[in-house]
């Protein structure tokens, strides 16, 4: 017995004997930062993540809801639920010294990665000069591309080019504010200097060609012309720039844009005769698109999705959460006739009395309307979108006159006219219009999206152009051209050039890029979002139908549910933020908080 | 559950439709709990646990002993999950049809993970004991290590062939998706001496030096070295005390230790080494398969270490007059050091990096314990009652984790260091407004707007300032934390008559909060059914005059699909300190007497009620009913009710 003690013990002091030594243990997920900048794979991989991590688009929030932030911002459309930041972090907000709230962008990690790469690429010994140039460029961009970002937010930040050591002295880390007129100059000169590097065809599309770069130009040289045309430069010239450089930015907007027309890369989408099924198709098209600059590519089965199909759908079209990006009436009302009539008719005739022709009301709306926006009768997946809220018909069989409010109810003789639309879609919270712009009918029901979104696109290079050509007195004198190529485009009647305005201009621009994530941008640069937001009422619509006579009758209400819509003047510039200035005291706080 | 509408039924009239339609898209409780229409969500663990040992006692040195032993555990882990397409149908009664409202998992999919992990945990010692009159020597060692290792391998399908076959196989192959990885992630080694003296059962001392080392910290801070000692004086075992008739057993006792930590939050293994990880969803570029992505694991810190807890505790232990009267008091005093976390404070946001995790912060604990039990009899009743005790709290000593505050109100409500850790800061508030002409007449601009946005119903807030706007200088120190009390307390009673006992168990506590958030604080938050205070309680507008109120017990903000932010800043209107006292059990149990059942051959035979969570009082005021601040922080939608039971029963031994 004593014997099998002894063999016991000595099995165990064998099974001791054979355990790894726990201290010898490491771990097999680590790439080492030696190899990172000496193999094309890594490096590859490298900027994979600078592009993911760069905000060409919001596409944060559970199940992406905040693809339509800035839209909401802008008052273009919201999101359905309050509880959703696109509605409930927009409205009644008034962003105050706490920072920019769901707007803030403070993207310093980027900028540092940025910064490690594009100094230690080049010091590669195994990588060739020319791959190493390119992937450099393509890193600046993104670097350009996330000052342009925060300098839309709060003017003047700091430029920080290269990646501090730990060891760094205070006077090296805690950094000033550079101004403004300092980030949009910074923007110019890296992309001037990476418009001779990249390449004209991206050797894999979603990377940056030096087209991109010339487009991110042509955009952020505008934006830096309006501020110093229409803004107050603030904090000794860290804010705004004098109005005397509003044309050298004009210029140098013009020219950007001038060499992507020029350089006949691109030209406008006109793939379908019908301009609605063309204008949809823009956006949905990823086969030899000739408009697209930049996209963010997204395939449901290579690994990256969006949510914009599963989330905006109408009800009643495939998807369990749908119907959630309602559009005002003020947006339908920026979209004209095609005539040439004023979209924005007398109001009065939303009384819920007044007879309305969908057939003018809707069917005569610009193009591009029909092709953004879900509206009452819309064809969409071989059935139609409806929004009213009750249906008048006089009963075949009694002679009566009846009034139907429900969904499930047809109107007895009609090819399936349904007494109401879908509860998403009327009642107390639907605007009765949805946001259609980029929702794909071939997205499988109930899946997430593989539809690129569209970042840089010609269409906004020649409004652009135009825009910068206007300020300077057309100096080509191919303003009134360019402006008719996308008014014939869409479908809409031509333009003297005495008839394109500043506020021409300005309406073309908020309805071809509406629901982009521009409109928003653009009302705060050419400073006129405290008129358009600040406490402005944006509406629903409601509607009601008549079988009879093919009518409908409308009355609006408010569109935020009680909520406000606020952008006070401080807001052109928003706080850094307490944190920001408890972080870093050498970071002065703009103006108002 | 909290967007199911109670005017839906839970069922179609005709079934064979589909699913009903509870309110809300394609949610529906009901529909959740059934595995045969939405597919189950299944987990499997096998663990095998073994221990092989021996010990021998070396024949040449009397009271020697050498003990070695294995300790393995194998866990085998199968996770399955199947979800089917249900979709969700309301009926129509003005037309007896069905419309189509939702659909629950609109693609079906099937994922199978398979996990294995082995721990493998050797330890070897050698004890000494010895009796030299009164004194008695124990020595021990010990030395040890722990290893763990796993893998992974899982797999995942969509769009499935056939929804009542729960197989990968049946899924399409078009979006399949598998993965899996495998390491160490727990290596430590321990070397432990001990030696304990003691002088008859008079002085009992104990001394204990620990070194632990991690294979998670770099080689040159694997190492820390803890010891610890503690000691014990029987009072009452001395000469002197014999003559006390009072006290029976008199004991004080004094420890002091020192643990190093390495499971704490932050800490995420391999700290020390720098890198890149490979991200999880890859960028797309070209028409190739997405682009892996790699991002920087950051700075690191190889001076990162353990985190050491120092804990002193002074007790003592007592039992008076024939050993009716039990004390045991304890003091105690617990210091964490090095905390680790990110330091902030030394470097800006603009230096962009993500930084290292640091040993940085420190906190302290101090507080008490006290148990009393009490016997007595009293005729044929016989009385026990113990009540206990204990505060415990917190305090911040250093925090680097957070920025060098210079703003005097940044660091009076944000900076922690020396603060208690159980605080909550937030506004105060002042009812809600009841009218415009309140709200006009307030001399406070509560929005930044001139109140613009502010309507009848909405919070007010005090200006603690007194400059005429609500900004962040206006808060203060609200409440305690959510979280844990600081204060428990609890009672023990039995009451004992002839073959009758009652006895029972009160609970309380003090000293934390709730958070009334999410659809406890906004009626339809996320679709939600309000509760019955929301709709009670509401300002509510008059049908006709919308600017005046009708309801008057209004106490809570109007009703509205779109609360605005006003009536969500962190304010005492929701966050609100809690204290309670709970009947947590009671039993009465009759013992059938002995002289009956010992005929039957029955050992004993108690027939009992017992109920539990059977009273609770809290000082929740409107909210009383709505809460049990035992089991929830404040949001009741989120967590499953602590339940109250009764039983009756009869228990039986032979």
């Amino acid at each position: 017995m004593k014997n099998l003690y002894y063999y016991l013990l000595l099995g165990v002091i064998l099974t001791l004997s054979s355990c790894q030594d726990p201290f010898e243990l490491t771990p097999t997920d680590i790439i080492s930062g030696a190899i990172v900048f000496e193999d094309e794979g890594l490096a590859d991989a490298f900027v994979a993540d600078l592009y993911e991590r760069a905000l060409l688009h919001y596409n944060s929030g559970g199940t992406n809801i905040e693809m339509n932030l800035v839209n909401s911002f802008g008052g273009e459309s919201r999101n359905f639920a309050p509880w959703q930041s696109p509605f409930g972090r927009v409205m009644d907000t008034d962003f105050d010294e706490n920072g920019a709230g769901v707007l803030s962008w403070w993207p310093y990690g980027t900028i540092r990665e940025c910064n490690v790469f594009i100094e230690n690429l080049p010091l590669s010994t195994s990588l060739s000069p020319d791959y190493t140039a390119v992937r450099v460029a393509e890193a600046r961009f993104i670097r350009a591309w996330e000052y342009f970002e925060m300098a839309k937010r709060y003017g003047g930040v700091p430029i920080v080019t290269k990646a501090l050591p730990l060891g760094a002295t205070d006077e090296e880390l805690f950094v000033e504010r550079n101004s403004e007129k300092e980030v949009y100059d910074f923007i110019g000169s890296e992309m001037d200097a990476i418009t001779a590097i990249l390449p004209e065809v991206a050797e894999d599309d979603g990377r940056v060609t030096r087209w991109a770069a010339l487009a991110l130009k042509s955009r952020a040289m505008l934006y830096a012309a309006s501020v110093a045309q229409f803004g107050t430069p603030q904090l000794d010239g860290m804010l705004g720039f004098p109005a005397s450089d509003a044309n050298a930015y004009y210029q140098q907007s013009l020219a950007a844009s001038k060499e992507i027309i020029d350089g006949g890369a691109f030209s406008l989408y006109r793939e379908s005769s019908d301009p609605v099924e063309n204008f949809i198709n823009l956006f949905l098209d990823e086969s030899g698109n000739s408009e697209k600059i930049l996209v963010e590519k997204y395939d449901f089965e290579a690994g990256k999705n969006h949510a914009w199909d599963v989330t905006g759908t109408p009800a009643g079209f495939g998807f369990a959460w749908n119907s959630n990006y309602p559009v005002y009436l003020e947006t339908m009302e920026l979209f004209d006739f095609i005539d040439g009539s004023s979209g924005k008719v007398d109001r009065a005739i939303y009384d819920d009395n007044t007879p309305i022709d969908p057939a003018r009301f809707f069917g005569e709306r610009d193009p591009r309307f029909r092709a953004s926006v879900f509206y009452p009768g819309t064809s969409f997946k071989g059935g139609t979108f409806y929004s009213h809220r009750s249906t008048d018909y006089t009963d075949p069989t009694t002679g009566e006159v009846m009034r139907s409010t429900a969904q499930g109810f047809t109107i007895p003789g009609s090819d399936g006219w349904p007494g109401a639309g879908h509860p998403r879609h009327r009642g107390g919270n639907p605007t009765g219009l949805l946001t259609r712009k980029m929702i794909n009918p071939a997205t499988p029901d109930g899946t997430r999206s593989s539809t690129d979104v569209i970042i840089l696109r010609y269409g906004e290079t020649l409004l652009n152009y135009v825009e910068a050509a206007f300020y300077l007195g057309d100096p080509n004198g191919d303003m009134e051209t360019i402006f008719n190529d996308l008014r014939d485009r869409a479908g809409m009647p031509l333009l003297s050039a005495g008839e394109i305005t500043e506020d021409r201009i300005r309406q073309e621009r908020r309805v071809e890029l509406a629901f982009e994530s521009q409109v928003f941008w653009d009302l705060r640069r050419w400073r006129i979002a405290v008129e358009e937001l600040h406490m402005v009422q944006r509406h629903r619509t409601h509607y009601r139908y008549n079988y009879d006579t093919g009518m409908y009758t409308i009355a609006i209400a408010d569109g935020d549910l009680g909520r406000v819509r606020l952008h006070p003047e401080r807001n052109y510039y928003y706080a850094l933020g307490l944190g920001q200035i408890a972080d870093n005291p050498n970071l002065v706080e703009n103006p108002g908080y | 559950m909290a967007t199911a509408q109670p005017i839906l039924p839970t069922e179609l009239p005709d079934p064979s439709i589909g699913n009903a339609y509870s309110g809300f898209s394609q949610r529906n409780p009901v529909l959740l709990t059934d595995r045969s229409k939405i597919g189950f969500w299944d987990r499997v663990d096998n663990v095998f646990r073994g221990k092989l040992g021996g010990s021998y006692k070396i024949p040449f040195i009397s009271g020697l002993t050498v003990r070695a032993e294995v300790n393995v555990e194998q866990l085998s882990r199968a996770t399955k999950s199947f979800r089917k397409t249900a979709e969700l149908y309301q009926y129509l009664p003005e037309t007896d049809s069905y419309s189509l409202e939702g659909v629950f998992s609109p693609v079906s999919s099937i994922s199978d993970a398979q996990f294995r992990r082995t721990q493998l945990y050797p330890l070897v010692s050698l004890e000494y004991e010895k009796q030299v009159g009164n004194h008695s020597i124990k020595l021990l060692g010990i030395a040890e290590q722990q290893t763990r290792k796993f893998s992974s391998l899982n797999a995942s399908r969509l769009n499935l062939l056939a929804s009542s076959i729960p197989e990968l196989f049946i899924g399409s192959t078009d979006q399949q998706l598998n993965g899996g990885n495998s390491g160490a992630d727990i290596g430590r080694k321990s070397v432990v001496g001990r030696f304990n003296y003691g002088f008859k059962d008079r002085y009992l001392f104990e001394a204990t030096m620990r070194a632990d080392g991690n294979v998670l910290f770099a080689p040159e801070t694997r190492w820390g070295y803890f010891p610890s000692v503690s000691a014990g004086w029987v009072i009452s075992e001395e000469s002197f005390f014999n003559s006390s008739k009072l006290v029976d057993f008199l004991k004080l006792r004094a420890s002091y230790s020192r643990l190093g930590d390495d499971t704490a939050d932050g800490l995420n293994g391999y700290d020390y080494l720098t890198g890149y990880d490979l991200q999880g969803n890859p960028y797309l570029l070209g028409d190739s398969e997405g682009q892996p992505r790699i991002r920087t694991r950051g700075l690191v810190n190889p001076a990162l270490t353990w985190e050491i807890l120092t804990m002193t505790n002074i007790g003592l232990e007592a039992t008076l007059f024939d050993g009716k009267l039990g004390v045991e008091v304890d003091v105690f005093n617990r210091k964490r050091e090095g905390i680790i976390n990110f330091n902030v404070e030394d470097v800006p946001s603009t230096f962009g990096a993500q930084l290292p995790v640091v040993n940085i912060n420190s906190q302290e604990s101090r507080g008490f314990e006290v148990l009393l039990s009490y016997e007595q009899r009293i005729g044929a009743f016989k009385i026990d009652i113990s009540p206990n005790i204990s505060l415990a709290r917190s305090t911040w000593l250093e925090v680097k984790s957070q920025e060098d505050f210079t703003d005097p109100d940044q660091q009076r409500l944000f900076e922690l260091d020396g603060k208690r850790v159980n605080r909550f800061v937030g506004y105060r508030s002042d009812g809600i407004f009841m009218s415009q002409a309140e709200i006009d007449e307030y001399p406070v601009i509560q929005d930044g707007n001139g109140n613009a946005t502010i309507r009848p119903g909405d919070i007010r807030y005090v200006d603690l300032d007194g400059d005429g706007e609500l900004t962040f200088r206006d808060q203060e120190e609200i409440a305690f934390n959510t979280g844990l009390p600081e204060l428990v307390g609890g009672l023990n009673l039995g009451i004992t008559y002839k073959n009758f006992r009652l006895s029972g168990l009160l609970q309380g506590a003090s000293n934390f909060a709730i958070n009334i958030s999410g659809n406890a604080r906004n009626a339809f938050s996320n679709a939600s059914i309000p509760l019955t205070y929301h709709y009670d309680l509401r300002w509510q507008p008059d049908p006709n005059n919308p600017g005046v109120n009708i309801n008057p017990n209004a106490s809570l903000p109007a009703m509205t699909q779109a609360p605005g932010a006003n009536n969500n800043r962190v304010s005492d209107f929701w966050v609100k300190n809690v204290n309670y006292l709970r009947l947590k059990n009671l039993n009465l149990t009759y013992a059938l007497p002995e002289s009956l059942l010992s005929k039957i051959g029955i050992g004993s035979m108690d027939v009992y009620v017992a109920g539990e969570n059977i009273v609770t009082t809290n000082n929740l005021g409107i909210f009383k009913n709505a809460f049990d601040p035992e089991a929830q922080s404040g949001n009741p939608a989120r967590t499953f009710p602590i339940t109250r039971t009764f039983a009756f029963g009869l228990r039986v031994s032979l």
